[in-house]
């Protein structure tokens, strides 16, 4: 007896106080309904499978009825021996043998007619009663579906009812009326029943539940003794179930429909059960639809609210862990996020890319819910920015209360909404404010991260930096392959950590790893440029290939944006190109032999950074190139500083300098003079990368941080950021780089040559003091006019590419960047060699 | 690691601008008075240990080395508040304590006497070094014991050290006026012939200019020893700036001192420093608005340099180096530049290129100032040529009538002769010709 008192008398209280009202309407309605039940009729298939089902049900309405003590006059009228045995042994089993016995249907349906007008509508209401419970009656049955409707998928279709002909034609019009609702109720059940089942979802299960709910409710409330009553009665109850209906049939037939499935999940292990559309959000978002059709009748509103908020439950359990903690619990594929578990953290490791974080999560698009729908791309974020944090290892303990409170208050609102937009505000309220959060929690880490780099890739503070080359000038001398990685690095780490050194504060500063490679830096870059230029010829092998796909993509789009992405790329493949093509290396080894007196010239040392796992998703290893191309630019000039001030501080120093002979004497103040140029050039040079480059645009990427709120933001800014300071750095124009590196080589060779001099000059006046005088001249003058010919070379040199340079960047200042001109004032400012281009080269200053 | 540097403060002058110098530092660095590091002083980004070395117990010590052979400033230093920073075996006094009586040939005599005690100090200073650049010597080169021990000193590093820099920031006596010292252009003499040879970079300050800034600028009506001492630590420590709070350039004083010093022989640097403001004295009245362009076109103004020169027609800049410290906006930087060029504000070498170089650096996070914006210009101007002319002149005056010329004949250098005199005219002589063809287009062809 599990019928609870306080919901029937409210049942009843509020049927009673609409009942007024509704009775015109439902009339109406109740014809549509009727009208739409025929047109749709068809035959009972599983009737087994619904009679299982309402068992339970049954047996409590029919045990109410025996109850009744009106009804029960009734009953034994008609047959005294109901209320004895189990009530509906006889109705139920009416195929039954003992049924077959007592009433054969002939014999029935001649009985219709002869009863008393009385006992015909006494013995209808009983029918009526059991019909509605899905049971057929003694002069109602149900019509035998037709051989060609059989075929088709039948079993939520509605069974259409016969009435005996015999009966009394004022009552067979009222059953008919009726009988729509014992259809609907059917069909109800079978829809129920079959949505129960697990691959369903728990949206569905949700669902059913309310729908099963509603239906107990139904028919709790009992019957009075005449039709007439019972067609008043069953006004309200008639109106609930025929919108029931209308619903129920969209999800069926929205299950029906073919989804184009472009799901890589589902297509793998493609799944048998309910197809996509009929379960989860899509449910949820047809009876959202519904409601909205629906707002102009307030009680079908209701309803569908009613079923809307008991059936969004476990989805917004589940939209709930997953804006919250990041996690999707979804068993039965409902939800509208996917996670893609092939794509893991631990792949990118090894493979930088951005796959992870595109991938990893996307949305089902026919799962979210049409009051999600604007809200869709900030539960996705939301949810992916915990997941990263989550899988960064933090513990989300500190926000969880709060958000617990947060999950409380969506809760109390979803479950006490009327309105629709209530809903959407809870909804909407607590996810902005999560993800904002969210997002603010990781943009700072991220800021965070971002510094060190740029500490150690734009030698932000080099002074560590300084010290490194110091301690490893002798290392670094070596030809190439035999130069020790494990010896620098364990250098660099002695630097690092050095406790008086501004790094040592710095947790990043593990990261830092030391790297050599094999090509300078403008060798890469050449090649890198080359590749795209078309000029693939000159790389055999494997690098045939990929000079070839990528010219031809640069070909086909000649954006600037877009090339500079290649030129990533590119040089990934190039890296392995380069290892597999072992005639070309074996070229460039030579190369690097004949040179191996200036070694750090065609070797970049290359700081490497281990990237972990959630700055990785922001630092592929195509940005990690961009970086280390901007510090061996950064390092090459520092390079070129430094041996450039060890030559002026040996030129200020040393005694030979100073003291000169008279021969010497002659041509100081030229070397003197080229090597304030160069070191001019090379510092201005420095300046402008650093403070008009790298600085600026660093700035403007941190303010554009600051602001951002999504990860995909990041990666954009992140990646515009890298290309503007190659693009600016003049790291991508092959003239320029040519021109460039033509200078730098020639400030490095110079020192070298001055180096070299100052020596020999010394070994001579060691000499000149030890012998004779007379001997020495000889050789003496053969050998500064030797060295007055070679700086002659670099004079000419030098000037001639700075003069071509700062033309260049004249000429590129229009179609690359105007930030060239800023290099240009910097490197000319009092217009020296402006002034000079009437004398071409230092022809006038030569004597 | 970082690139030390070990400052030498020798007499009256070089010791009380070394204290302001060590104030100034510690008020940047958060470092209290006695060397510990104040609890605020918790950023870090700064680099302590160039100027720092740590003791035992943590606190700081200056890499610092005070040497007078009179007890008065010393002990000043060591009864003030400051008296715990300083390593105490790194003072040194002299034995009798009697001063060198402004007398340059005195104060190189006591250097050859205790050359072995003051050595000592440097190397023990040195040895606990890790990378030594330079070293940074503070004198003046009108009194005795900077003038005269100065000297001796920067002889005796050059030999000593010889791949170490040697910085001095030297002051210039007030020429224009006679002083009380009236052996001061012969000390003056004796001591350029040593910065010209033996030391590397001279950041030459003026007393005479410095009494002017401190009037006209900072409004002060008799300005003290003690205020125009501020201005010079303020100097040096803005000079440093690049050192103390590395940036992206500029970090080691190679670096700073090769681009402004092309050819070896012309290192004396001439400085401005924009905006001063007065401690107490009428605040409101010095703050100005500053900008960048504001502050680079104000350095360029002769009344803010430290140094009074007359400049010729021909007198040019070798090179610039601003030093600004604040917020500047690299392209607020680059306007400004190309402003000063508009207006032709700076005219520059010939004979090869030269520009304002400019090095942006952080304000120390402890030291509130009212200006957004400072800079400090430190610049090779071949007008410098002039304040050495006027030593000359000075000198000559005296020399010809050989005036004052005994008490120099006790020392060493003058038992045999007078001939340190001329040889020192002549060297100096040669520096200002070297400077004058450095204003005409074929300098590098200049010796042959």
């Amino acid at each position: 007896m599990p019928v609870t008192p306080t919901t029937q008398s409210s049942q009843g209280a509020s049927r009673r106080h609409s009942k007024g009202i509704s009775e015109s309407q439902s009339t109406t309605r109740s014809g549509t309904v009727g009208g739409r039940a025929r047109s749709d009729s068809m035959p009972v298939k599983n009737r087994e499978t619904s009679g299982m089902f309402t068992d339970d049900l049954l047996r409590k309405i029919s045990s109410k009825i025996t109850k009744d003590p009106a009804t029960r006059s009734h009953d034994t009228q008609h047959d005294e021996n109901s209320h004895l045995r189990a009530p509906l042994n006889s109705r139920m089993a009416s195929r039954s043998s003992l049924d077959v016995e007592r009433f054969s249907r002939q014999g029935e349906i001649q009985k219709a007619g002869t009863l008393s007008l009385k006992m015909q509508e006494s013995a209808i209401i009983e029918d009526l009663l059991f019909t509605m419970m899905g049971i057929e009656g003694k002069y109602i049955s149900i019509t035998p579906p037709s051989l060609a409707e059989q075929n088709e998928d039948t079993e939520y279709i509605h069974k259409e009812f016969k009435t005996d002909e015999s009966l009394d034609p004022s009552l067979r019009d009222l059953v008919s009326r009726i009988l729509p609702l014992a259809s609907i109720y059917l069909s109800l059940e079978a829809f129920v029943e079959l949505h129960s089942r697990f691959e369903y979802g728990f949206v569905s299960h949700a669902l059913c539940a309310a729908i099963r709910n509603l239906l107990k409710n139904q028919f709790r409330s009992s019957p009075d003794f005449t039709l007439q009553k019972l067609w008043y009665y069953i006004q309200p109850t008639m109106q609930t179930l025929s919108s029931l209906d209308v619903l129920v049939g969209v999800i069926r037939d929205a299950g029906k429909k073919e989804v184009p499935t472009n799901d890589i999940e589902a297509l793998l292990n493609p799944k048998e059960g309910a197809p996509l559309e009929s379960k989860g959000g899509s449910i949820l978002a047809i009876i959202a639809a519904g409601m909205l059709n629906m707002s102009g009748d307030p009680v079908t509103k209701k309803l569908y609210g009613f079923l809307l908020n008991k059936a969004s439950v476990p989805y917004i359990g589940m939209l709930e862990s997953w804006i919250h903690k990041g996690e999707i619990r979804d068993p039965y594929e409902e939800f509208m996020i996917v996670e893609s578990r092939k794509v893991s953290k631990e792949n990118i490791k090894e493979d930088f890319n951005d796959a992870y974080w595109e991938q990893r999560y996307t949305i089902r698009e026919n799962h979210v819910p049409t009051f999600l729908e604007p809200l869709k791309t900030k539960i996705l974020l939301a949810g992916k920015y915990l997941n990263v944090i989550r899988e960064c290892g933090i513990h989300l303990s500190t926000s969880s209360a709060e958000q617990n409170h947060g999950v409380a208050a969506v809760n109390q609102e979803s479950s006490s909404y009327t309105e629709r937009n209530d809903v959407l505000a809870a909804l909407s309220g607590g996810k902005l404010v999560d993800t904002i959060e969210a997002a603010y929690h990781y943009a700072n880490r991220k800021l965070l991260d971002l510094l060190s780099m740029k500490r150690y890739f734009f030698l932000d503070q080099s002074d560590f930096f300084t010290h490194f080359l110091d301690l490893a000038s002798t290392e670094l001398k070596r030809p190439w392959r035999e130069v020790s990685l494990t010896k620098l690095q364990s250098l660099l780490d002695l630097v690092l950590r050095n406790p008086s050194s501004v790094t040592v504060n710095d947790v990043f500063k593990e990261d830092l790893k030391v790297d050599m490679s094999h090509l300078s830096l403008v060798d890469q870059l050449l090649r890198i440029i080359s590749i795209k230029g078309q000029l693939q010829g000159e790389v055999p092998g494997p690098g045939d290939r990929v000079g070839s796909r990528i010219s031809g993509r640069s070909k086909e789009s000649r954006a600037r944006t877009h090339s500079r992405v290649n030129s990533g790329e590119g040089q990934q493949q190039q890296n392995e190109s380069w290892q597999d093509d072992n005639a070309y290396g074996a070229a460039m080894e030579g190369v690097m032999a004949t040179s191996t007196e200036l070694p750090l010239q065609n070797k970049g040392t290359l700081s490497d950074y281990s990237v972990k796992f959630p700055l990785s998703l922001v630092i592929s290893r195509k940005a990690l190139t961009k970086y280390q191309l901007l510090f061996r630019h950064l390092l090459y000039l520092k390079h070129g500083e430094q041996v450039l001030c060890n030559t002026w501080t040996e030129h200020a120093k040393s005694t030979i300098w100073k003291n000169a002979s008279p021969e010497l004497k002659q041509w100081r103040g030229r070397v003197y003079g080229l090597r304030a140029r160069m070191l001019t050039f090379v510092q201005q040079f420095a300046y402008y990368v650093c403070c008009e480059v790298l600085e600026p645009n660093w700035r403007d990427l941190a303010s554009k941080l600051a602001k951002v709120s999504t990860v995909d933001q990041v990666l954009q800014i992140h990646s515009d950021f890298l290309d503007t300071c190659l693009n600016q750095c003049m790291l991508t124009n092959s003239k320029l780089l040519r021109i460039y590196s033509k200078l730098m080589s020639t400030c490095i060779k110079f020192t070298n040559y001055t180096d070299r001099f100052t020596r020999a000059l010394m070994a001579m006046e060691v000499q000149l003091d030890e012998e004779a005088a007379a001997m020495a001249p000889a050789s003496q003058v053969q050998q500064i006019e030797q060295a007055m010919r070679r700086l002659n070379e670099f004079e000419d040199g030098f000037i001639y590419h700075l003069k071509l340079l700062i033309e260049a960047l004249n000429f590129y200042s229009a179609t690359e960047t105007v930030q060239f001109l800023c290099l240009v004032v910097r490197l000319d400012y009092n217009q020296f060699y402006a002034n000079q281009s009437s004398d071409i080269g230092a022809s006038g200053l030569i004597v | 690691m970082p690139r030390e540097i070990i400052t030498i403060q020798a007499g009256q002058c070089g010791n009380q601008i070394g204290q302001e110098f060590w104030g100034q530092l510690c008020a940047e660095h958060g470092i209290s008075r006695d060397g510990t590091l104040e609890d605020f002083a918790t950023e870090t980004g700064d680099r302590k240990d160039v100027f720092f070395y740590q003791a035992d117990d943590e606190h700081y010590i200056p890499r610092a080395i005070l040497l007078d052979l009179e007890p008065r400033v010393i002990n000043t230093i060591t009864t003030s508040a400051y008296a715990n920073l300083y390593n105490p075996e790194n003072i040194f006094l002299s034995k009798d304590g009697g001063g060198a009586g402004n007398n340059w040939s005195l104060g190189y005599g006591a250097g050859e006497r205790e050359a072995e005690e003051i050595l000592e100090k440097l190397d023990r200073e040195a040895d606990g070094s890790d990378s030594l650049e330079g070293f940074m010597l503070l004198h003046s080169i009108a009194g005795g014991t900077g003038s005269g021990l100065g000297s001796f000193l920067l002889e005796r590093l050059n030999d000593r050290y010889p791949k170490k820099l040697i910085q001095t920031y030297s002051v210039f006596p007030n020429n224009e006026e006679m002083s009380d010292v009236v052996v001061q252009p012969y000390n003056s003499m004796l001591s350029l012939k040593r910065l010209t040879q033996n030391a590397d970079c001279v950041v030459v300050l003026d007393n005479a200019a410095l009494t002017r800034i401190a009037c006209d600028r900072m409004h002060i009506a008799n300005p003290t020893f003690a205020q125009t001492n501020q201005l010079v630590s303020t100097v040096m420590s803005a000079s440093t700036t690049t050192l103390r709070y590395p940036g992206y350039m500029n970090n080691d004083l190679v670096g700073m001192i090769a681009s402004l010093i092309p050819t070896p022989k012309c290192h004396f640097l001439q400085t401005s420093y924009t905006p001063f403001t007065s401690d107490g004295v009428d605040h409101t009245k010095s703050v100005r608005k500053t900008t960048v362009l504001d502050v680079m076109r104000r350095l360029l103004q002769p009344k803010n340099r430290m140094v009074s020169t007359t400049p010729s027609k021909k007198s040019c800049y070798v090179s610039i180096l601003n030093i600004i410290q604040g917020e500047a906006d690299p392209t607020d930087v680059h306007k400004s530049l190309l402003r000063i060029r508009e207006r032709r504000l700076a005219s520059f070498i010939p004979w090869g290129p030269a520009s304002i170089q400019v090095a942006l650096t952080k304000k120390s996070p402890y030291v509130q100032t009212p200006h957004r914006v400072s800079g400090l210009m430190l610049a090779n101007h071949t007008s410098i040529a002039s304040l050495f002319q006027r030593t000359c002149d000075q000198f000559d005056k005296l020399r010809k009538r050989n005036a004052f010329l005994e008490p120099y004949r006790q020392g060493s250098l003058f038992r045999d002769g007078l001939e340190e005199f001329d040889e020192s005219r002549e060297v100096v002589q040669d520096l200002i010709n070297e400077y004058e063809a450095c204003e005409n287009p074929d300098y590098v062809n200049y010796g042959q």
